[in-house]
């Protein structure tokens, strides 16, 4: 035992020894090991990510019209959303309607009368120059800073204004912030955490895959030591465990490293958006288990690399022989898993068709992961075999051909790890094309740039009219149109009838009436729908708005006498009942909405926002829509993922095309003489970095035919498994391909540098 | 070397008159200095009486003598033992080059041109070596490959000197 | 005639000078041998002449052409026609058999396939390995890759040969061998060769010796 702690010992020994050589593959090992074990941990934190922004999406979550809690004070609450140059604003008004009321999460206390606490992202929106308008909008005294409690991430606009006129009534009372009776509010669905664990697997694994393959860097290098341990008489064992503490030494390097780079991430984390995301740094962390996994995973993987490798060869004393001819790969044992996962997958037919089922999630899983992490195994014999066969071509290509027929392996393995990420990137694509088709069928929104929608509330209803004259004067408002309504429900009725209010003015100069005075009332019989309309004298019932759209029935009220009229066309017969202002009397405020349509100048960017703003002063009565988002778009939720999937396959991408060109670079090195003298003997530069190109691309470009092999029949066999339309993702995948291609220039690209050094005279020095 | 071992090696193949055996050792070992009729006669003639090699009858010819040799068990064994036994390295340690240099250097002359003279006398014997090797056969490239590998030696010392000039001079000198 | 003509010629490696005012000149047909101690300067001194390293000082022309003048493309051609090279070890690419390694200067120079490999094929059998014609460089003996190596050299049939140390890593009789073929062809076509060597028995297959010592040349003067 003492004796192999020993030969562990001269392994680290010689990874950490001195020299610029042995300093510079520590460090580039260092390096590639880092980056990948950064990543790791990264994505080994996706999982505290999502369900930290849960818990507190979840602390926030309210619901209206609860039950009273005794002894606890209601908080009254108004929830004004806004739009703000395509942002969503949230927020809301209240007022405590007790000592014991409610305090919003993340906040001190319930801010009073004219006093606002923001999100310190909304508090840098409103101080910077384009706030403007915004702080048109609060002008309230900001008195405080939203807390991470109270916010989803750094970037949540989010404000909670304090306003006592808010009317105090059942429907705008709540006793409680969190989850209601323990219902999760929150919309992560099975399947969506079924596409979050396959981006996971899909990206996660060829990052290991790659911090393994960055811990063989400098092999030739290492051997040659090696083959001097034996000359001085190390045996054949002894140089196992030896080489063992060499790749342990160098990984627990890159594990260092790769924890600084990740606290260094984690550190910027909340100043960068990706995807209109953005994350706290608190959130960003791993637990424990993952990290215990990463920290032994990357170490006993390095080393059963490092052994494997050593396979093939014989470190003799005077050297390292490779076999000259290994046997050819066999392929039975290299398809298994692939057949069994697309086995399971098959099986799994509608199993996944009722989105929130749990059932049979980890078979599929384990599907899913047995299919992708196949191709890493099958690709070495794809490239084997399809390059055994190649004769001919001009010579650069003969040249890499028969390089690659010499030794496929090692460039196979490499590419593997992009295989695993194009055939999970297109997979993905294609499942959410899938939905993507699916969710079509609902009705198309189209944005419309021209339109605000402001509704009014409370008292100001009363004066909508002269609000709508107040934006008429602002500038790049083409027209304004103002509506006031409510409804009434006639007893033992169960359907309400809308009663419009509008001015004589409108009712003289738009319909048929000849003769209006204020105080008068008119109905439009002779639709369907007739039966809902009450008799003048009849004592009917007011209809509430409420904060959900909902109605609930309030006081009495008794219909005026009503002058019949012919129904007018255009939007003054939308309501069977009509009365002028000084007919309204005895309905409460409450009961009534009043709404502007603002149509504004497109050309004029800031009139939608000026219109709002005009009304800023209203509080909690006003609230302004613009239609140029869609509020509901039912895709929203899959195209977060499809970002974050997208950025995750970015990075992995990237961290492969640094593992290409490092491998790449070392390949020149191994290579200098034959290359060296190739161009001593007057073979044009060209001709030799065109074979490189070559023996980059050739089995990148297999790699990437059996990626969309591979990725869209997953892609299809999980479309089968959720019932859904099957579609594949023609324009996804030439996009990853034509990525793969440009990945295999840059790579090619970045090592002419080293080309022309190994192709100098220097190449030709005897060592 | 002793030319009675070398014509009992000769016979050894089988019996023959003097004019072969002249001739046998002319082509392989005499290039440079072929032997005298006298010297082989007188040779076999000591052989004979030591009784290391007997008279094999006489043959009817045109050659002046028609007496054939061949070889007794004791001339076999006198040949084993002569092989076996190995040759005294000579280790040439005052030859004329060395003494020449020394010379030089002691007389206050340029030794280096006198190694440079010497270098090319020896590499045009050497190419001269090399050219009768490339056309001659195996007897041929064997003794010329004896010749060259003693004059290789004498140049890489010509040119280990050399370079050692200035030691030289300096020891010398003092 | 002269083919070659080397003047003056200075090269440093940063700090390190190689060559300090060598020069050398050869004639068609004409072998020169280029001795001297190791880090003397005689594979400096053979790039320079072959155009594979620009000299910081001094000419090389070879046909009146001042290699100087010439693009880095330029001088890559004229090795490619022109020259042939043979080194000490490593010069095979390894992943070629041995009969694409012969072809593949003449399938540079835009040969077919088939005709670059029927020429190839006289050439090992000029230098008597046609039977590693479709072995790896790999699986051969040193003479044989020296010899294919040699065969490749010739196959465009170049005016100059360059061979740095053709025979460093052979014993005597794989050496010999090589030497024997290598020049028994070059004589028979006429090419000229620039052989470095430190063995004076491997140099006396030369016409004629430069010795370079401390980074000058110097010819070596006939006895007689």
């Amino acid at each position: 035992m003492r004796l192999w702690l020993n030969d562990l010992g001269i392994g680290v020994r010689i990874a950490l020894g001195g020299g610029r050589a042995s300093w510079r593959r520590l460090v580039l090992t260092g390096v590639g090991v880092g980056l990948g074990v950064a990543v790791l941990l990264v994505g080994a934190s996706a999982p505290t990510v999502v369900t930290e922004r849960q818990i507190r999406a979840d602390l926030s979550a309210v619901r209206a019209g609860e039950d009273p809690i005794p002894g606890v004070d209601p908080l009254y609450r108004v929830y004004r959303p806004e739009q703000y140059r395509g942002n969503q604003v949230m927020g809301s008004y209240v007022v405590a309607g007790g000592p014991n009321a409610p305090v919003p999460p993340g906040l001190q206390r319930i801010p009073g009368d004219g006093e606002i606490v923001l999100s310190p992202a909304l508090a840098e929106l409103m101080a910077s120059p384009e706030g403007e308008l915004l702080r048109r909008l609060f002008p309230q005294r900001v008195v405080g800073t939203i807390g991470k409690d109270g916010l989803v991430g750094p970037n949540h606009l989010l404000y909670i204004a304090g306003d006592s006129s808010i009317p105090r009534m059942a429907d705008t009372a709540y006793y409680r912030f969190g989850r209601y009776n323990g219902v999760p509010l929150s919309s992560l669905t099975s399947a969506n955490l079924l596409l979050l664990a396959l981006g996971v697997v899909v990206l996660l694994f060829p990052v290991l895959l790659f911090t393994v393959v960055s811990t063989r860097l400098g092999g030739p290098e290492r051997e040659r030591r090696l083959a001097a341990l034996r000359l001085i008489g190390a045996g054949p064992w002894q140089v196992r465990r030896i080489a063992t503490g060499d790749a342990l030494a160098s990984s627990v390097v890159g594990l260092v490293l790769g924890a600084g780079f990740f606290l260094l991430v984690r550190a910027f984390v909340e100043h960068v958006e990706l995807f209109e995301l953005r994350i706290f740094s608190s959130d960003l962390t791993p637990s424990v288990g993952y990290v215990a996994l990463v920290a032994v995973l990357v170490p006993v993987l390095s080393v059963l690399a490092a052994l494997a490798t050593m396979r093939g060869t014989t470190v003799d004393p005077l050297g390292v022989a490779r076999r000259a001819k290994p046997p050819a790969r066999r392929l039975w044992w290299r398809v298994v898993p692939v057949l069994v996962g697309v086995a399971v997958l098959a099986t799994r037919e509608r199993s996944l068709a009722d989105w929130h089922g749990s059932q049979g999630r980890a078979l599929l899983l384990g599907g899913i992961a047995l299919l992708l992490l196949g191709i890493p195994l099958l690709l070495p014999w794809v490239v084997e075999r399809s390059v055994g066969r190649v004769r001919g071509g001009p010579p650069s290509w003969q040249l890499a051909v028969r390089g690659l027929q010499m030794d496929s392996g090692s460039a196979a393995r490499v590419v593997g790890g992009v295989a695993v990420v194009l055939a999970g990137g297109i997979a993905l694509q294609t499942v959410l094309l899938g939905t993507e088709t699916e969710v079509k069928s609902w009705p198309p929104f189209a944005p419309v740039t021209n339109q605000v929608d402001i509704t009014v509330l409370g008292d100001a209803v009363t004066r909508v009219d002269e609000l709508a004259d107040r934006v008429r004067g602002v500038d790049g408002v083409v027209s304004v149109s103002w509506q006031r309504s409510f409804g009434l429900l006639r007893k033992g009725g169960d359907r309400p009838v809308e009663v419009g209010v509008e001015s004589c003015d409108v009712l003289l100069r738009g319909t048929g009436i000849t003769s209006c005075r204020d105080g008068d009332a008119f109905v439009f019989r002779g639709s369907p729908d007739d039966s809902v309309i009450p008799e003048p004298g009849e004592v009917v019932l007011q209809q509430r708005y409420t904060q959900l759209g909902r109605m609930s029935t309030g006081a009495e009220w008794t219909v005026p006498a009503l002058t019949a009229a012919d129904r007018p066309d255009g939007q003054l017969g939308y309501h069977p009942v009509v009365l002028t202002p000084g007919a309204v009397r005895g309905v409460g405020v409450e009961s009534q909405i009043g709404g502007l349509r603002v149509l504004v100048d497109p050309a004029v960017p800031t009139a939608a926002r000026n219109a709002r703003a005009a009304l800023g002063d209203l509080g909690w009565q006003a609230t302004g829509l613009a239609f140029d988002q869609d509020p509901g778009d039912p895709t929203a939720e899959y195209r977060t993922f499809r970002r974050l999937l997208l950025g995750g396959t970015l990075v992995t991408v990237l961290l492969a095309g640094v593992s290409l060109l490092v491998l790449a670079l070392e390949e020149v090195r191994a290579r200098r003489r034959p290359l060296a003298v190739l161009a001593a003997g007057g073979v044009p530069r060209g001709t030799v970095v065109r074979s490189l190109l070559w023996r980059n691309a050739v089995p990148l470009l297999l790699a990437v035919v059996v990626a969309v092999v591979t990725g869209a029949g997953l892609g299809l066999l999980l479309l089968r498994s959720s019932a859904r339309p099957l579609v594949l993702d023609y324009a996804g995948m030439g996009v990853l391909s034509a990525g793969a291609v440009v990945m295999v220039l840059l790579v090619t690209l970045c090592t002419l540098p080293a080309v022309r050094r190994a192709t100098g005279a220097t190449g030709l020095r005897v060592e | 070397m002793s030319l009675g071992h070398a014509l009992l090696g000769l016979l050894e193949r089988g019996p023959g008159h003097g004019y072969d055996l002249k001739k046998a050792y002319d082509d392989r070992f005499g290039q440079d200095r072929p032997l005298h009729y006298g010297q082989v006669y007188t040779t076999l003639s000591r052989l004979l009486r030591n009784g290391l090699v007997q008279e094999a009858g006489v043959e009817a010819g045109a050659g002046p003598e028609r007496k054939r040799y061949a070889i007794t068990d004791a001339g076999v064994t006198d040949v084993e033992t002569w092989l076996a036994t190995p040759e005294k390295p000579e280790p040439y340690l005052q030859n004329t080059l060395y003494t020449k240099v020394v010379l030089a250097l002691l007389s206050g002359r340029a030794a280096a041109g006198v190694l440079d003279s010497q270098r090319a006398a020896h590499l045009d014997a050497m190419r001269v070596l090399t050219r009768r090797k490339t056309d001659g056969d195996l007897a041929d490239q064997l003794i010329c490959d004896y010749a060259l590998f003693h004059l290789e030696a004498d140049l890489r010392w010509l040119e280990l000197t050399a370079d050692r000039l200035d030691q030289l001079a300096e020891r010398i000198g003092r | 005639m002269t083919l070659l003509v080397a003047e003056d010629l200075h090269k440093a490696f940063g700090p390190t000078p190689a060559l300090v005012g060598a020069g050398l000149s050869i004639g068609a047909g004409e072998i020169v041998a280029i001795m001297g101690p190791s880090g003397s300067g005689k594979s400096t001194l053979l790039h320079c002449l072959a155009g594979i390293l620009r000299p910081d000082r001094g000419t090389v022309r070879y046909q009146d052409v001042d290699l100087g003048s010439l693009s880095d493309g330029k001088r890559s051609e004229l090795r490619r026609t022109e020259f042939g090279f043979v080194f000490q070890f490593g010069q095979l690419v390894p992943e070629l058999t041995c009969l694409e390694n012969v072809a593949l200067p003449l399938r540079l120079a835009g040969l077919k396939r088939r005709d670059a490999e029927s020429r190839a094929v006289e050439g090992l059998a000029r230098l008597e390995v046609a039977d590693v014609a479709g072995k790896r460089p790999g699986e051969t003996s040193g003479g044989q890759g020296q010899r294919v190596a040699v065969a490749r050299a010739l196959v465009t049939s170049p005016k100059v040969i360059f061979a740095d140390e053709p025979t460093g890593a052979l014993d005597s009789l794989n050496g010999e061998r090589v030497m024997t073929l290598f020049l028994g062809a070059v004589r028979a076509s006429g090419t000229a060769v620039v052989l470095v060597t430190h063995e004076p028995r491997v140099a006396a297959y030369a016409d004629r010796e430069v010795v370079v010592r401390d980074g000058r040349s110097r010819e070596v003067e006939r006895a007689g």
